[in-house]
């Protein structure tokens, strides 16, 4: 009969070996983590869940993220707006936000660093026509804009790192919802 | 020390969940991985698996979807069309959906009864022209159009855990909507 718990506690017991992938759930944030390479105890992967509260997040303030955050999806929710800074490049980080109320500030999603021009996406909108992009990574932030009522409910930006660059893809009911800039 | 080579596998999980302890297995029923990451009762979660036939499925009729189908892609495979219905809102939840067969009656997919005008969504067109759009929470459906939705149009769903956000592709001008 196979195993029916794992392990859950703050950090990971043990360290992985040439047999040994240590898993467990994090008890901090709920999520499973294992080491599936190497013989240290550093490499933790997140595995992915396919819903459930630790998947998403409602945020209502700046925010810097971590890699412990990827695979989530955050919803954006102060129509004040604020900043919400990527974390340190690594292959394979991935987030997803939504605009759950309509900006009056500028919600950001900001590279780290100066920030540092890691950026490059394109914008897609549902009507009104020609949108911004950045097709070199020259780009530090997206932003879901405020003015003129742009940025609207429903709007979205996925983004995905290869370890040394972050791929944008940004989608907005209205033209000129979206920017992204460097 | 080698480590464990198999997990449970049985129609509901054993035991429950404590402050060391997460319970984990395989549905015999769906063959999806489930656990409960949280809290000290049952509510679990499905690991997203990155492929394999447990993840995707070729809808022929109507279905109505349920919190263990969340991260599945469904491929929509009937002429005449037909209505899926999503599980009552909670947080994370997620769904992708893909025209298999172009639709002479249109493909609906509908916000649950408990929940109905919950969704807000944008179309997007190849074609470049102005798409339908909802930019409040007061849709329920977004409909892939008859006679004008093509194979490869698609969608996907994601929940706040009290709203829905719906974004679709399309080919052609009007092949999709979302509508209250």
């Amino acid at each position: 009969m196979g195993i029916r718990s794992l392990l859950r506690r703050a950090v990971v017991a043990g360290s992985s070996s040439a047999a040994v992938a240590p898993i467990y759930v994090d008890a901090d944030d709920n999520r499973v983590k294992a080491i599936l390479a190497g013989s240290g105890s550093t490499t933790e992967v997140i595995l992915q869940e396919a819903g459930g509260a630790a998947v998403g997040e409602v945020l209502t303030a700046a925010r810097t993220l971590t890699a412990a955050d990827t695979g989530k999806v955050f919803f954006l929710a102060l129509a004040g707006g604020f900043a919400v800074t990527l974390p340190a490049l690594a292959a394979g980080l991935n987030f997803r936000f939504f605009v759950q109320i309509a900006p009056t500030g500028d919600y950001t999603i900001v590279t780290p660093g100066a920030p540092d021009q890691t950026l490059a996406g394109q914008i897609y909108a549902s009507s009104g026509g020609d949108e911004d992009s950045e097709t070199a990574f020259t780009a530090t932030t997206i932003n879901f804009i405020a003015a003129a009522g742009a940025g609207k409910i429903g709007d979205s930006a996925d983004l995905t790192c290869d370890g040394t660059n972050w791929y944008a893809r940004v989608y907005v009911d209205t033209a000129g919802g979206a920017t992204i800039t460097g | 020390m080698s480590g464990i080579r198999s997990l449970y596998r049985g129609t509901a999980l054993k035991g429950y969940a404590s402050t060391i302890s997460a319970p984990i297995y395989v549905d015999s029923d769906d063959n999806r991985v489930k656990l409960v990451p949280a809290g000290s009762g049952t509510t679990e979660v499905v690991l997203q698996e990155a492929g394999g036939a447990g993840v995707a499925e070729v809808l022929t009729a109507a279905r109505v979807l349920t919190a263990a189908d969340s991260g599945k892609t469904f491929f929509l495979a009937l002429a005449g069309g037909f209505t899926v219905t999503l599980p009552a809102v909670a947080m994370g939840l997620t769904f992708k959906f893909f025209v298999q067969i172009a639709p002479t009656t249109a493909y609906i997919v509908i916000t649950h009864a408990d929940n109905r005008d919950t969704m807000a969504g944008q179309i997007y067109a190849s074609a470049g022209s102005d798409e339908d759009s909802e930019t409040a929470f007061t849709a329920d459906q977004i409909d892939f159009v008859a006679n004008t939705s093509v194979i490869g149009d698609s969608a996907d769903f994601t929940c706040d855990g009290t709203n829905w956000y719906a974004r679709g592709w399309t080919n052609a001008a009007g092949g999709m909507t979302v509508t209250g």
